[in-house]
């Protein structure tokens, strides 16, 4: 047993857990897990692995902080403004646990770099605002084999879904590509309650736990809807597509695109 | 009449007898109006530990001083060094004197014991004896010491084991002592927590069935004033006292060991009551009394620390002949008399026993002499307690102990460890037997009451009659059981009464003449018993109204059958000795397995609904050498089954020839005619139809195993799941290997099977599948392997029908590791899969003693002043770092941290194998690794 005093008091409530133990603490110790995103999503996420001691926490995000995102992403506070994403969520994180290696990217997700960083990681969480950054995201984790944690928000509702590439449903296969430019108004236009991130970037946080613990049943070959003002949870069997352009028979995506699509303007 | 002794006569007895030992103390007590104050001690001329005579000139001298002094003789008396203060066969030979009282003192186990006897025609007619203050007051204090007149003589630690229950009570009341604590001491005392508002059931031992009509009083005077003014009668010969409150306990013990009686070893790992025949001594068909083995075996044992410290508990049963009414041969130790070259001896069977694996006792020898029957009973103890199986209490009956090794092997142990038992000394057993000339029983001569209630019986010796008491399920008033012991006093020369196996009374030695009497006596008493009709033939466990283990409501069922048969034109005395037997589920606690007609509660499915039932099984009989249990018939609807019974009991009365027993008439019918008998009752109508199938007798709702917690629903679940399995194997051969909706109908039964065990009971699809995942596959207990089996039928349950298609291997390869699965489960519904078994040293006579002492193979880790919850999470990470099968120790504090840790580490499916106090403040407990 590796723990230190320290550590097994730090993660005693984990350890009593039957489905951890000290076991499982060593196996979060060594996991590895990539924030694609630092922002409503990204920010829960990465504030929960971080206390659970996640090993190593990777975060990617090319943008500084602004007032506006303050409202909902909680890695960053009022005296970062202006600062690096990246800067500010590495401080949150290491504040909270010192056992955390922290790497930054200060970049954007790109078909260059994608599956130079990726490689790397463990689990992927998607916590990017757009749609061209998801389907690349969803993309970059198939040809990496990379399992991941889709999510998306907007005004009241949320819905996420974990994908194990070539096992279980994917993005694509639900949906084949990215919205028509305007048909779906992005964050700016539409809103976003702020509590919703902390909600749905947290489920984000227990499937990639569950993961590196190899514990319960993921959310796969489901996608969760959550509703925040009728306050309901559905689940929906999602079927993996055989037509599926990524991971179907005859799949027309066969290496990393990037796709035209305007990215939502509210940061 | 009763015999009065002076304290300081009593006294001088005890001095005289202790005196002569090794040998019998003898003499004369004389005074005048029954009442003895002057002791003759006189010479054994026989110089003898078995008999004794006096020399004439002493017995003259001592004759004319009586007269001298105005006194009278009114008792001859001597001493049985070591053994019981009963008339053995060689004193009743030599008791010629007419108009005395013999007086015999036991000092067994250094502890005086004394009763009187009025020979009469070869027979001990027991006489009160009592000690009477001698009138001087400092003296009078110490005569409150009261002779026990029992049976069986108290273990010498009995009171301290008292006190220390007291101490214990105490604790408790004050929350110094955890209540799983004063469980583990207080079970193997006789006490039970019964399942309603923490009120207890003391659980008394009545060897062989014997009370002293003092003893019974004593026992109704406890009920009436600490319980519920009832006592039950069990199928051991027991007496129970039920709804006591913890407080009361030690008073109660007092007051038991006061009256000859004690609960100690009433339950747990232990001796428990030693049973004979209640007829022996009187029965026409007996080789010999064999009641006075039980109480020799009884007092030798009770007084062995070793008796209550064993794997599981230990059975004893005496029966005189092959009829074999004590059912010695489904005991874990069973003794049948018979007789070589004239002298008396046993025919032994070892492992026998009912549960949910029944079992009929292997011969363990074919003759043993009778002096061997204390050091037989001690060698199969000893056996027993190196050989049971301590690690899982499912399996630690004797009885698996022969199924592990074999008849064979355990006869080889028997004969080597009986070597060394006699090399140790044990004693011989000096219960002197006559072997006497059996005879046919004869019928009864009269049976009286509603639904012959009361029955007189011939009884070997010529005058006198037995007089059977049949009670409702065991169940009698406190102030009829004290009524009872009154009449048996008038009545009954012996002033004793005897508990029947079937739950009922006998009164013997009731002179012919008196018998018009007695009727009218009983009759006009208004006994509870005599109205209670068929009722009175029944024997029925709990149940599901106060058992954890129960499935069915069986006294409900119980009484509804009764209340059809009295409807009915039956006369239930066609049944003769045999009882109707109603367990609530497959555990045998209503002895179904051996019994003429049995029923045991079961859950059927029907439209995915649960339909309470019984399944019904007949034909056991339990004469030697044929020996067998009852054979399963098939199950009825609870609902159907007072119809089902009062049309069996309907064909045995027009069909039985010659007072048969059920059993022989199933023998000439057939098993075949029953199981159509049973086809005839079996049909369940369909809920809209009538919903009363679906719910239990005296239920309102439908029958649900649903919110009971794990292990509440019983094992009688081990039904429903095997027709789960069993439905899951048809489904998946009659299914093409390619098509997906017969394979989901496969599926379904499968993953169903083993929720019942969690409590869980539904009908919907999906939560069937998520709480089998939940349940099974996050456990462990079901390989992961199998999760894109359970994805796929997701898929298919949400509309892709082609989603199970060729999966047909891995359905197989799934119900398959879901009924090995089924193997391991036991009647409390944990599982044990092999995975932990293997690791588990298979010589379990080695690895025991391990799990009880902690040592070179116990690692240690000392916890104390560590709060919770970081104590357990770092004697948990010691745990992680074992192998499964090892041991770990742990000092833990009192209070909080013994009571959470060991809790959590059986939350987390380890084995707590010990835990003990090591000081005020600190316990050591021992953890085995499972998983």
């Amino acid at each position: 047993m590796n723990l230190t005093g320290e550590q097994v008091e730090r993660y005693s409530r984990h350890i009593i857990l039957s489905e951890v133990g000290g076991r499982g603490q060593e196996q979060l110790l060594a996991g590895r897990v990539l924030l694609v995103g630092a922002g409503g999503l990204g920010s829960p996420a990465g504030l929960y692995l971080a206390a659970a001691g996640v090993g190593t926490i990777g975060v990617i995000d090319s943008d500084v902080v602004d007032l506006t995102n303050l409202q909902r992403q909680v890695l960053h506070g009022t005296s970062d403004v202006g600062k690096p994403k990246v800067e500010s969520a590495e401080a949150s994180m290491a504040e909270i646990n010192p056992d955390v290696q922290i790497r930054t990217y200060r970049e954007r997700l790109t078909t260059d770099n994608a599956s130079e960083i990726l490689a790397d990681y463990d689990f992927i969480i998607d916590g990017t605002d757009n749609f061209p950054s998801k389907f690349l995201v969803a993309d970059a984790c198939h040809f990496a084999g990379k399992p991941y944690s889709h999510a998306g928000i907007l005004r009241f509702e949320g819905q996420t879904i974990t994908v194990l590439p070539g096992q279980t449903t994917c993005y694509r296969c639900v949906f084949k590509q990215a919205p028509p430019d305007g048909a779906v108004p992005s964050c700016s236009q539409a809103g976003v309650l702020g509590v919703l991130a902390g909600v749905i970037g947290s489920i984000q946080a227990t499937e990639a736990v569950k993961f590196l613990l190899g514990i319960g049943e993921l959310l796969t070959g489901r996608l969760l809807v959550y509703d925040a003002l009728k306050m309901k949870i559905r689940t929906i069997h999602v079927n993996r597509n055989r037509d599926c352009p990524l991971c179907g028979s005859n799949p027309t995506i066969t290496e990393l695109i990037e796709e035209a699509q305007p990215a939502c303007d509210l940061k | 009449m009763t015999l009065e002794i002076d304290s300081s006569v009593y006294e001088a007895m005890i001095l005289a007898s202790n005196k002569a030992l090794p040998i019998e103390a003898c003499g004369l007590l004389a005074g005048s109006d029954g009442r003895a104050t002057k002791l003759y001690e006189l010479t054994n001329a026989d110089a003898s530990a078995k008999h004794f005579s006096f020399l004439p000139e002493e017995q003259f001298a001592a004759i004319k001083d009586m007269r001298s002094c105005g006194m009278e003789m009114l008792a001859i008396w001597h001493s049985h060094p070591d053994t019981p203060a009963r008339m053995s066969e060689e004193d009743l030979r030599l008791a010629l004197t007419p108009g005395v009282v013999y007086v015999i003192l036991s000092m067994m186990d250094g502890l005086p014991a004394m009763r009187g006897f009025e020979p009469d025609e070869g027979v001990a007619i027991s006489v009160p004896v009592e000690i009477v203050s001698c009138g001087v007051k400092s003296e009078a204090d110490e005569c409150d010491v009261k002779a026990p007149r029992s049976f069986y003589s108290l273990p010498a630690d009995l009171s301290e084991d008292i006190e220390q229950h007291a101490a214990d009570v105490a604790r408790f009341l004050d929350g110094d002592l955890l209540p799983g604590v004063l469980k583990a001491r207080r079970v193997p005392r006789g006490m039970y927590e019964q399942r309603q508002d923490g009120t207890f059931m003391i659980r008394v031992r009545v060897a062989g069935g014997s009370l002293t009509t003092d003893q019974a009083r004593a026992l109704a005077d406890l009920s009436r004033e600490f319980g519920n003014g009832k006592l039950h009668v069990t199928t051991r010969q027991d007496v129970q006292i039920h709804d006591v409150d913890i407080k009361d306990t030690p008073d109660i013990l007092r007051r038991l060991m006061d009256a000859g009686l004690s609960s100690k070893g009433g339950g747990g790992n232990t001796v428990r009551n030693v049973t004979a025949c209640p007829y022996a001594g009187t029965c026409c068909s007996e080789l010999f009394d064999v009641t006075p083995f039980s109480y020799a075996v009884t007092q030798y044992l009770i007084g062995l620390p070793g008796s209550y410290k064993l794997p599981r508990k230990y059975k004893i049963a005496f029966s005189g002949c092959g009829a074999d009414c004590a059912l010695a041969q489904v005991n874990d130790l069973g003794f049948i008399a018979k007789e070589k070259d004239g002298a008396p001896g046993f025919a032994l069977y070892v492992g026998g026993g009912m549960g949910a694996k029944s079992r009929t006792g292997d011969t363990l020898d074919a003759w043993v002499p009778a002096k061997d029957v204390i050091r037989v009973a001690e060698t199969v103890r000893r056996l027993f307690d190196r050989m049971g199986d301590r690690h899982n209490r499912q399996r630690a009956r004797l009885r698996f102990v022969l199924d592990r090794i074999g008849a064979e092997a355990f006869r080889g142990d028997y004969r080597d460890e009986l070597k060394r038992v006699e090399a140790d000394s044990v004693p011989d057993c000096t219960v002197e037997a006559a072997v006497r000339k059996p005879e046919k029983q004869t019928p009864p001569e009269e049976e009286f009451g509603a639904g012959g209630s009361v029955r007189f019986m011939r009884q070997r010796q010529d005058g006198y009659a037995m007089v059977r008491i049949y009670t409702p399920m065991g169940f009698i008033l406190s102030e009829e059981l004290a009524r009872l012991a009154d009449t048996a006093d008038r009545f009954s020369s012996e002033r004793a009464l005897r508990t029947v196996q079937v739950q009922d009374f006998l009164l013997r030695y009731v002179k012919e003449e008196d018998l018009p009497d007695l009727k009218e006596r009983l009759v006009g008493e208004d006994y509870d018993f005599i109205s209670a009709r068929a009722l009175n033939h029944f024997i029925s466990c709990a149940g599901a109204s106060t058992c954890r283990m129960g499935l069915c409501l069986s006294r409900n069922a119980t009484e509804a059958c009764a209340d059809a048969i009295d409807r009915s034109e039956i006369d239930l005395s066609i049944l003769g000795d045999d009882g109707i037997n109603i367990s609530g589920c497959a555990n045998a606690c209503g002895q179904h397995p051996i019994a003429a007609i049995g029923f045991h509660g079961v859950t059927q499915r029907k439209g995915g609904r649960l339909v309470p039932s019984y399944r019904v099984s007949l034909g056991a009989q339990h004469v030697e050498p044929e020996a067998r249990l009852s054979s399963d018939m098939g199950a009825v609807p609870a609902r159907a089954l007072p119809a089902f019974l009062v049309d069996l009991l309907k064909e045995f009365q027009a069909g039985q020839q010659d007072r048969e027993g059920f059993a022989c008439f199933y023998d000439r019918m057939g098993g075949e005619h029953f199981k159509a008998l049973v086809k005839r009752h079996c049909e369940i109508p369909e809920y809209d139809d009538n919903s009363d199938f679906y719910r239990d007798w005296g239920s309102d709702e439908d029958f649900s195993l649903a919110g009971r917690g794990a292990g509440e629903c019983g094992a009688g679940v081990f039904e429903l799941i095997k027709n789960d399995i069993a439905e899951a194997r048809r489904a998946v051969l009659s299914a093409s290997a390619t098509e997906g909706s017969g394979l989901f109908g496969a599926l379904l039964p499968a993953v169903r099977a083993l929720l019942i065990t969690r409590g869980i009971d539904t009908v919907k699809p999906e939560e069937i599948f998520s709480q089998f995942a939940g349940h099974f596959m996050d456990t462990g207990l079901v390989h992961a392997e199998y999760r894109s089996l359970l994805t796929r039928a997701e898929e298919y349950m949400a509309g892709e029908t082609g989603s199970l298609d060729g999966t047909a291997k891995e359905v197989s390869r799934l119900i398959d590791s879901i009924d090995a699965l089924y193997s391991t489960l036991d009647s409390s519904l944990q599982f044990h899969p092999s995975t932990v078994e293997d690791t588990v040293a298979p010589d379990v006579s080695q690895a025991a003693p391990e799990a009880q002492d902690g040592n070179a193979g116990t690692v240690e880790i000392d916890l104390c002043g560590v709060a919770c919850p970081m104590n357990f999470v770092k004697a948990k990470l010691r745990l992680e770092s074992m192998q499964i099968g090892e041991m770990l120790g742990i000092v833990l504090d009192e209070g909080e941290p013994v009571r959470n840790v060991p809790e959590s580490f059986r939350g987390e499916g380890q084995e707590v194998v010990d835990m003990a106090r090591l000081d005020g403040e600190h316990w050591r407990v021992v953890i085995k690794k499972k998983r």
